[in-house]
């Protein structure tokens, strides 16, 4: 199940890019929001670990042509998501609230990385931009994603 | 450790590893099945949509019909001069040849901070490095990284476009030449510097490049100038031009490849 959802997240991801404006406001995270909604299925954190390594890896890979990048920088956010885990029950609210601070730890992370090996120069409107061009689409997703594995949860009982 | 992780994946010459090749492959043709049923219904919306405005662009088509004629003469004969004059001066090739190649976006990487697209054609297709991408409204970037079936495209909005693009921008029967340094998101605008000749550029003169360096073959659109300002030192010209491509609409593009000798 867990693994049903990275996939079909993470291949959603590239699919919903192809129809989005470049410049708008609807930037897909799916992959980072089905590795948040996923955490509680996991008994142990190791094999939540080794999942985030390998979507990260599969990341750098298919989409971005880099090496190892996203497989470190998803494992940090997997550290994240765990630390906020441990003080935010599982409901609708709490997984917005995540969502919300994964989103522009994640922006601000890869952003600063960037600018800090590449020609880009620092702009702050354009990482509050990305911030919030993040927020609206990857919101509705993690709501509907969380929506599906109670239900299915129930369903399966896994 | 990240830091140079990331500086050696970034580094403009690096081509990718065998096992990056064959994943970016496998990875393309997963997304382009995956695609399929959400291309057809896009697809479907757009013709719907396109429908409805079938007379209106009867009606322009119609106007345009009796200068086709006209066109197709008047390029048929420039082709001939162009050929007479490359036998004449012994050139086997000009600047503005091309071999074209086309092929459909797979994926566009917005989620991450670098404007890119990956399209369903690699080397075993003819892709190489370095060449330019265009749809029919003018040049869109240039090739960044192939595998055997799939290649990376670095649009031209994309922030860390280290090439800086030589353009020309007509001025009566001239052309005055500058270079691309930026682009500006929000109003899909080029900045143009490096313009030194004292002339007057006016508000529409398309912008096409030159074809001078190695990248991009000459006469591609890139725009239409709408704004000219002097630079900080009133030294040189500055021209805002406006993107002849829409970066939101880019579903099926077209490789430039420059004829060599």
């Amino acid at each position: 199940m867990k693994a049903i959802i990275i996939i079909i997240s993470f291949l959603l991801e590239g699919v919903v890019s192809n129809f989005v404006p470049i410049n708008g406001f609807f930037a897909p995270l799916f992959t980072l929001v089905a590795l948040i909604i996923i955490y509680p299925l996991f008994d142990e954190e190791v094999e939540y670990y080794k999942y985030t390594f390998l979507t990260g890896l599969a990341y750098d890979l298919f989409y971005t042509d880099t090496i190892l990048f996203h497989a470190i920088i998803f494992c940090f956010m997997a550290f994240i998501i765990t630390r906020l885990n441990l003080v935010l029950s599982d409901n609708y609210l709490n997984i917005l609230i995540i969502m919300g601070i994964c989103i522009l730890i994640y922006r601000v992370v890869t952003y600063g990385f960037l600018v800090l090996v590449s020609s880009m120069v620092f702009d702050m409107a354009a990482l509050i931009m990305s911030i919030l061009k993040s927020l609206i689409i990857n919101l509705i997703y993690s709501v509907l994603l969380f929506f599906i594995v109670k239900k299915c949860q129930k369903k399966y009982k896994f | 450790m990240v830091l140079t992780l990331l500086a050696a994946s970034l580094k403009e010459d690096r081509d990718l590893n065998p096992i990056e090749k064959v994943a970016k492959d496998i990875g393309t043709v997963v997304l382009k099945v995956v695609s399929t049923p959400f291309n057809f219904v896009h697809d479907k919306l757009d013709e719907m949509a396109e429908k409805n405005n079938l007379y209106k662009k009867y009606k322009e088509l119609k106007n345009k019909e009796d200068q086709v004629d006209s066109v197709i003469a008047q390029n048929e004969n420039l082709q001939n001069e162009i050929d007479k004059l490359k036998e004449t001066l012994d050139l086997k090739t000009v600047l503005s040849d091309k071999v074209y190649l086309n092929a459909t976006v797979v994926s566009r990487n917005i989620g991450y901070w670098y404007d890119e697209i990956t399209i369903d054609k690699g080397s075993k297709n003819g892709i190489e490095k370095g060449m330019a991408v265009i749809i029919p409204d003018g040049l869109i970037g240039q090739i960044t990284k192939v595998s055997n079936y799939s290649s990376t495209v670095k649009l031209l909005s994309n922030e860390n476009m280290n090439d800086k693009i030589s353009v020309k921008i007509k001025v009566g029967d001239g052309y005055v030449y500058g270079l691309i340094s930026m682009y500006d998101s929000k109003t899909n605008t080029y900045t143009v510097e490096g313009i030194s000749e004292n002339v007057d550029i006016e508000k529409g003169a398309d912008v096409v490049t030159t074809g001078m360096g190695t990248i991009f073959p000459s006469g591609l659109m890139v725009g239409t100038a709408q704004k000219v300002t002097t630079d900080n030192f009133d030294l040189s010209k500055v021209v805002e031009v406006k993107a002849s491509v829409n970066f939101d609409d880019l579903d099926y593009v077209t490789v430039l490849k420059r004829k060599s000798e």
